[in-house]
């Protein structure tokens, strides 16, 4: 249970810096032409392996000293959920279009006002956004195998558990997050068939 | 109050523009099949799009270098702006933000039924567009096909809306009745070239013949 504690804090820690991130990200990603071609730099993860990630995290984790801390914690976490933060926001801003920020712009709404309206059409991709981040922060094993195996987290007590017992001990805590899972998931569902952002 | 286009290039996708010269002072309708550049002469009126060459005057005024945010044009863009807002906070918001009473202009509109209205149609999202958009004071109007998107109630109550205007008007279309329906005169653009630029001579003739386009009214008296 403390490991599921524990998890569940740094995710919400996580999610609270990836938040902010990902609506800049997602505006400057879909409507800036420079965007457009930083953002690989920030979807890589999600095509290579999480252990590799934490390689290459391993140097910053070890020069900054933090190896098996809360703060490597929830900087795996933030690098493995960005992504996925970044896309929904990127869709919920492509479907409000280019037109709204063109139209307020001659309207002579300038910088931040801008994103302020795009955040308010966007109330159900937040929230989702927010949703979806928090879910991958806490199903993460891989990175934490290299950077940071404490303070220890639901997927790393599963995996010691398992090499050190076998499949039965962790089967019952598997399905209990199997089945937390599922209704989080069914949440996302309600949600993104529920009310429409505007 | 008069805008003057001369000497304009500029270059987009594959697209050349030019526009040698062009002066809207009353409502001047910009018409041109799909693709010859309509939008994309609006786009650099407004800032959207840096020309390569050319000037853009407001009033004598050249307002080529100025930023979108301060050009003293209002654009309505081709896809319909529905803000996060309801019809009265985005009245509100834009009031405050120009410094005017937006009772005025809804009055003169006659868009007193849209304030409290809840879930606005496509067409009453453009008439209040339209009344925002004149929140600004702008001394042009831009309209990038205005009505492209709207049936024909919607269309009608747009097209009716935009005649009673009295600021000169841009306004862009592919459909030669909307131009003869609203046109004092017609700038025609082909291949992203402007071809020139005809007065319009029949304007009573389109009433007319739009009176046939009233089916749904004509239908419903009928069955009364």
């Amino acid at each position: 249970m403390g490991a599921v504690t524990t998890t569940a804090i740094y995710s919400t820690l996580a999610t609270l810096l990836v938040l902010p991130a990902s609506l800049l990200l997602g505006y400057a990603f879909t409507f800036r032409p420079t965007g457009r071609y930083i953002s690989p730099l920030i979807l890589f993860s999600t095509a290579i392996p999480h252990t590799a990630i934490g390689v290459l995290l391993a140097p910053i984790i070890f020069s900054l000293n933090i190896t098996d801390t809360g703060l490597a914690i929830v900087l795996g976490m933030f690098i493995v959920s960005t992504p996925i933060g970044v896309g929904v926001i990127r869709a919920a801003y492509a479907a409000q279009g280019i037109e709204l920020e063109e139209y307020l712009r001659s309207m002579g709404v300038r910088g931040f006002r801008l994103q302020w309206f795009y955040l308010k059409a966007s109330p159900t991709s937040i929230l989702l956004a927010a949703l979806l981040s928090w879910f991958r922060s806490f199903s993460e094993l891989g990175v934490f195998l290299i950077i940071a195996q404490r303070p220890q987290t639901v997927g790393i007590y599963i995996f010691e558990e398992f090499l050190k017992s076998g499949p039965g001990v962790v089967v019952s805590a598997s399905l209990l997050l199997l089945a937390v899972a599922l209704s989080l998931a069914f949440a996302v569902v309600v949600l993104e068939h529920g009310p429409r952002d505007s | 109050m008069v805008l003057e286009i001369r000497d304009l290039l500029v270059y987009r996708g594959g697209l050349r523009l030019e526009v040698g010269e062009l002066v809207v002072r009353t409502k001047t309708v910009l018409l041109g099949r799909n693709g010859t550049g309509k939008s994309t002469l609006l786009k650099s009126l407004t800032g959207l799009i840096k020309p390569v060459r050319g000037e853009i005057l407001v009033n004598g005024r050249d307002i080529t270098g100025l930023p979108v945010e301060d050009r003293p044009l209002g654009y309505i863009p081709q896809r319909i702006v529905k803000l996060p807002m309801n019809p009265r906070s985005q009245l509100e918001y834009f009031s405050k933000l120009h410094g005017r009473d937006y009772r005025p202009i809804i009055s003169s509109l006659r868009l007193e039924r849209l304030l409290e209205k809840r879930g606005l149609s496509v067409g009453e999202l453009q008439l209040l567009a339209i009344a925002t958009t004149l929140l600004k004071d702008p001394e042009i109007l831009l309209m990038d096909e205005p009505c492209a998107n709207l049936d024909w109630p919607n269309k009608k109550l747009v097209l009716q809306l935009v005649r009673t205007l009295e600021i000169p008007v841009l306004y862009v279309t592919h459909d030669p009745l909307e131009a003869l329906f609203i046109a004092h005169e017609v700038a025609l653009l082909e291949d992203g070239r402007l071809v020139g630029i005809y007065p319009n001579k029949e304007k009573e003739i389109v009433e007319e013949a739009l009176k046939h386009y009233d089916l749904y009214e004509r239908l419903k008296a009928s069955r009364a």
